[in-house]
């Protein structure tokens, strides 16, 4: 049996109610009117066993019985005869089934799901849930759903993890009159994921915007990977809910404490250019400017307006988003100079004053869409008794009509009733509108953000000595350890091509000395022992050995205390090390994730790491180019570019060692984490100073 | 000159306490050496002996502290000193120099140090030293330690000038007739002195290689009891032990609510916080106000809790009331016997 095309989930070309209901207010009688009422041009089936006729339609007592052929079945019957029915469809040779039903796997019934999941895929037929809403879908059109019945067609694509805040999203889509092209919600994904949807979408030739909302992704990596594949043109907006707490994990490396699952969505989305919004508001804001703007030409931003004060919060809103002003005064003069009055300012934001009416603002706007050099703008309005806003309204309108296509323009009016209608009105058209500066602003930024460059790079090639870090993971997995031994760690550093101190295991004082010689003072002195994993705790890492004295007393010290506080640990050496000056300590660190894979870890290192827990995380593979905003983006970056006299750091050479550690994580799938910390890095070059590398061994 | 070598057979018998304790009975010009040290501290590079610093403070030692002890280690002393009897010799020679009395004291046990010639025995045969056997635990373990004593010296040539029973709890009618007919001096015996079981906050978090984030102002606390806290705060609060004075609190860092309970009782001496999580500042704050220190470690709770549970209580050269308090329980003991 082969499976069918999802096409037929979105323009199925007849359709059955499994649980089609007589009583209006049910909602299999919701479902059924729904679908009549939205226009589908199919053959609708209901289906329920007392017979007779729903909405003029004959009522068939099984889906056997239906003489035709049925491309979707909707089951909407309780979960107790769910299974039956769906295992009746697969027989009938129904495509899809959306098994709008609940109490399955959210209510912990896992096998009967699992059953329903089975019978269907015995006769090639796919399922969309249970738990869900429904589908609505422009290309057939079907509304399919239980919710609103009035739904408008167009570009946007709604795919919800909620069916109850997917039902309230028909709704409020409906409200902001955004056309939809689908929405469907996914329920408890018991077959069809949302990776499944989106890959039709990807191609349905209808969408432009896709709005995600999830709770969990059980195959991150697999999301991110079919992301890539993509039309360029089209943006994806999601909202992840469910932050998880980073609670206090007794894991070796520092990466693993401070990785929350919340973090790597956030760097996953990031990478995959998927915008996050932190609200409802903001992501159906976003997703109405992302299908209704173009591409912005550049990133000179012209705030037009008819008030200082609400000029002033746009300028502070951009600055906030890290929206850019034009602020060439000599374009502004040029182009806003004849038409703002003596009073105005043309120097961005560009002053219409209070008396401004429509044909200012359209003279004003004409302007600035015809201006090469002005790439968006925002187009502001303070309501005032002196001017009518019916002209404004359709100034705006025809504005949107003869340049939306070429030029982002996004409008916001504050005042009263009258500008509140306006904005609906403009809603209504398609057209980006808001109530408040700051959401106009928010709706800029994230256009720019889905339309910045993500060019793909090119995988350097890199030298490193696979053999030799070959060698060292299958000795300490032959050992039956998982965890590699501090200098174990270093040797895979230099095996990898990074920067490591000359250092030597020792095992007894006479070496001990030879060696601080040989390496020269000033040395650090570190236990090594696989049964140690927080040599600090026990007095097992002295720091700043000057002499032959105290490298003995130290090497006493450190047995000693090993001694005394791990009687039972295996002592293999003391590791003597070079001890280099003070730098910028940072910490680089791979976590495995079990949704994302290898997630790879970046930020201010050192003892305070796990208190300011300034580090920022991508998923792996990850380029230089990503690596390279990935520095920016530690709020401490400011101590690697300089600050207060110092010398800016190393900053190409970080970018190399977060490289060279994702080739490493990906060579050797069998590391699970990894940290260096710190990398101290200096102006020219860094220094791995301490590493920490964990294995997963198969038994 | 007289020289004494503290000595038992058994570890943490009490033997820096009695050193003390006759140390200040024999009064005048005290020195004092340790040549095989087991109670370090490495601070500031440097490795030193608790109880030789302690004796360095109390006596007003001149001599370098680093002369008390050849080392803690077998092989340190063997890197360090070709000739080990030597050394010991030449160190004896410095630090008895001017010198009414000199205090020796032992290794751990008569064990320690063999190899080398730094057991107690040996120091005492090489040195020309009488023994001052410190014995302690139950009657049993005193009896064997005593025989074994006994018969090691004898074997050696090193006589037991006398012998001294600390730490009691129990009868002991018996080891003191077997002192007796052994034909021992009993100096006398010493009680149990609980104070002797404080430890100061600070030495606490030298033992544990903790970080104080907060309350330095409060090293100086007095810790006497444990409690770890892993239950919900209303159940720590009805706990017993929580109720007790001088009390040191095992917690996860990320226990906000237990730390705050901790510190708002007055009976607090110090908390340890584990798993290397740092509380919010407000509660960092809240410990410098009360002065009470909070100590992070790495270790998890239970590893914490076992670790602190391992540190033995020491003297340390500012604890005046335990110095005094031991000046008081050893005044009663005979030094007559030491003096022939």
């Amino acid at each position: 049996m082969t499976e069918a095309d999802l096409k037929y989930l979105f323009s199925p070309r007849h359709v059955a109610v499994v649980g089609a209901s007589h009583r209006e207010g049910k909602i299999g009688y919701t479902v059924m009117k729904n679908i009549i009422d939205s226009g589908y041009n199919g053959k609708v089936y209901p289906v329920n066993p007392k017979g007779g006729e729903i909405l003029g339609k004959k009522v068939y007592r099984d889906i056997l019985s239906i003489n035709g052929s049925v491309d979707l079945a909707l089951i909407i019957v309780p979960a107790s005869i769910a299974v039956n029915a769906v295992e009746e469809c697969a027989k009938k040779a129904v495509k899809f089934a959306i098994v709008i039903t609940s109490g399955f796997s959210e209510i912990g019934n896992i096998d009967a799901e699992r059953e329903m999941v089975k019978k269907a895929r015995e006769h090639g037929m796919r399922i969309l849930g249970p738990n869900v809403f429904g589908l609505y879908s422009a290309s057939a059109p079907i509304n399919a759903t239980f919710g609103p019945s009035k739904v408008r067609p167009g570009n946007i694509a709604v795919i919800s993890q909620s069916g109850a805040l997917g039902i309230a999203m028909i709704g409020k889509t409906a409200e902001e009159n955004m056309g939809l092209s689908t929405i469907v919600s996914i329920g408890n994904k018991a077959d069809i994921t949302e990776a499944d949807i989106m890959s039709y979408v990807f191609n349905d030739d209808i969408t432009k915007v896709i709005f995600l909302y999830i709770e969990g992704l059980e195959n991150g990596r697999e999301l991110m990977e079919l992301v890539k594949k993509k039309p360029d043109n089209m943006k994806i907006v999601a909202i992840k809910a469910g932050k998880s707490k980073v609670g206090a994990r007794a894991v070796a490396s520092h990466t693993g404490s401070l990785a929350g699952s919340d973090k790597i969505f956030d760097a996953a989305f990031k990478q995959a250019g998927i915008l996050r919004a932190e609200s409802l508001e903001d992501g159906f804001n976003w997703v109405a400017t992302l299908a209704a703007c173009p591409k912005p030409a550049g990133k000179n931003v012209v705030i037009i307006t008819n008030g200082g004060g609400i000029g002033v919060l746009a300028a502070d809103a951009c600055e906030k988003y890290g929206v850019g002003l034009m602020n060439d005064m000599e374009v502004l003069n040029k182009t806003f100079g004849d038409v703002i009055p003596k009073f105005g300012s043309y120097k961005n934001p560009v002053d219409l004053t209070g008396q401004a009416g429509g044909d200012d603002y359209k003279e004003a706007l004409e302007k600035a869409l015809n201006e090469e050099d002005i790439h968006a703008i925002i187009a502001l309005y303070c309501q005032t008794d002196m001017t009518p806003l019916e002209p404004l309204k359709n100034t705006f309108r025809e504005m949107q009509r003869k340049y939306g296509n070429r030029k982002p323009i996004i409008y916001s009016l504050f005042g009263g009733e009258g500008t509140d209608k306006i904005i609906e009105e403009l809603k209504g058209d398609g057209i980006p509108a808001f109530y408040d500066v700051e959401d106009a602003v928010s709706s800029l930024n994230a256009l720019y953000k889905a339309h910045e460059d993500g060019k793909k790079e090119k995988r350097e090639s890199l030298d490193i000595d696979e053999s030799r870090i070959k060698k060292v993971i299958e000795n300490v997995a032959g050992d039956g350890r998982t965890q590699l031994l501090g200098t174990e760690a270093k040797e895979v550093m230099v095996a990898v091509g990074l920067d490591v101190p000359p250092f030597k295991v020792v095992k007894n004082i006479e070496h001990a000395v030879n060696t601080a010689e040989e390496i020269g003072y000033p040395v650090v002195m570190k236990v090594i022992s696989e049964d140690i994993v927080h040599k600090t705790d026990i007095g097992g890492v002295l720091l700043d050995i000057d002499n032959e004295k105290e490298v003995i007393e130290g090497y006493e010290a450190i047995i000693r205390n090993c001694r005394q506080y791990a009687p039972n640990a295996n002592i293999r050496g003391v590791e003597i090390a070079k001890m280099v000056p003070d730098g910028v300590e940072t910490i680089v660190g791979i976590t495995t994730d079990p949704s994302f894979g290898k997630v790879m870890m970046f930020g201010l290192g050192g003892i305070y790491v796990e208190v300011l827990k300034d580090v920022v995380f991508r998923v792996a593979p990850v380029s230089k180019r990503e690596i390279s905003k990935m520095v920016r983006e530690i709020n401490s970056y400011s101590l690697l570019t300089g600050v207060r006299g110092e010398s800016r750091k190393d900053i190409d050479s970080v970018i190399d060692t977060i490289y060279r550690i994702g080739i490493l994580a990906d060579k050797f799938p069998e590391i699970s984490e990894l940290d260096i910390n710190p990398l101290v890095v200096y102006e020219k070059g860094a220094k791995v100073l301490d590493a920490r590398i964990s294995i997963e061994v198969k038994k | 000159m007289k020289k004494l070598v503290i000595a038992s057979a058994m570890p943490k018998a009490g033997k820096t306490t009695v050193a003390l304790g006759i140390a200040k009975k024999m009064g005048g010009k005290i020195g004092y050496m340790k040549p095989l040290g087991d109670n370090q501290i490495y601070k500031k590079k440097r490795l030193v002996d608790y109880d030789a610093a302690l004796f360095r403070d109390v006596f007003a030692i001149e001599e370098p502290i680093d002369d008390f002890t050849l080392g803690f280690y077998h092989s340190k002393v063997l890197h360090a000193f070709p000739d080990v009897k030597k050394e010991l010799e030449e160190r004896y020679n410095r630090l008895s120099s001017g010198k009414d009395f000199l205090i020796i004291e032992g290794s751990e046990d008569f064990v320690r140090g063999n190899s080398l010639g730094l057991d107690s025995i040996s120091v005492a045969s090489q040195l020309n030293a009488d023994i001052l056997l410190v014995l302690s635990g139950d009657v049993y373990d005193m009896m064997d330690s005593l025989s074994f004593a006994d018969w090691a010296t004898r074997n050696k040539g090193v006589k037991i000038a006398g012998a001294v029973i600390d730490k009691i709890r129990e009868d002991t009618h018996k080891i003191e007739k077997e002192i007796e007919e052994r034909g021992i001096p009993l100096l006398g015996s010493i009680p149990y002195i609980d104070e002797l079981d404080i430890m100061k906050a600070g030495y606490v978090a030298d033992k544990l290689f903790a970080r104080v984030v907060a309350g330095e102002g409060g090293l100086g606390n007095r810790v006497r009891n444990i409690l770890i806290a892993a239950l919900s705060v209303p159940e720590i609060l009805r706990h017993p032990d929580f109720k007790k004075e001088h009390k040191l609190i095992i917690t996860g860092g990320d226990r906000s609510d237990v730390i705050t309970a901790a510190l708002n009782d007055t009976g607090t001496s110090c908390v340890v916080l584990t798993n290397n999580i740092v509380p919010p500042s407000n509660i960092l704050a809240r410990a410098d106000r009360k002065n009470i220190p909070l100590l992070s470690i790495r270790s998890n709770t239970y590893t914490s809790a076992k670790k602190v549970e391992n540190i033995e209580s020491i003297i340390l050269p500012d604890e005046k009331e335990k110095i005094e308090k031991i000046r008081e329980a050893t005044e009663q003991l005979d030094i007559k016997p030491l003096m022939k």
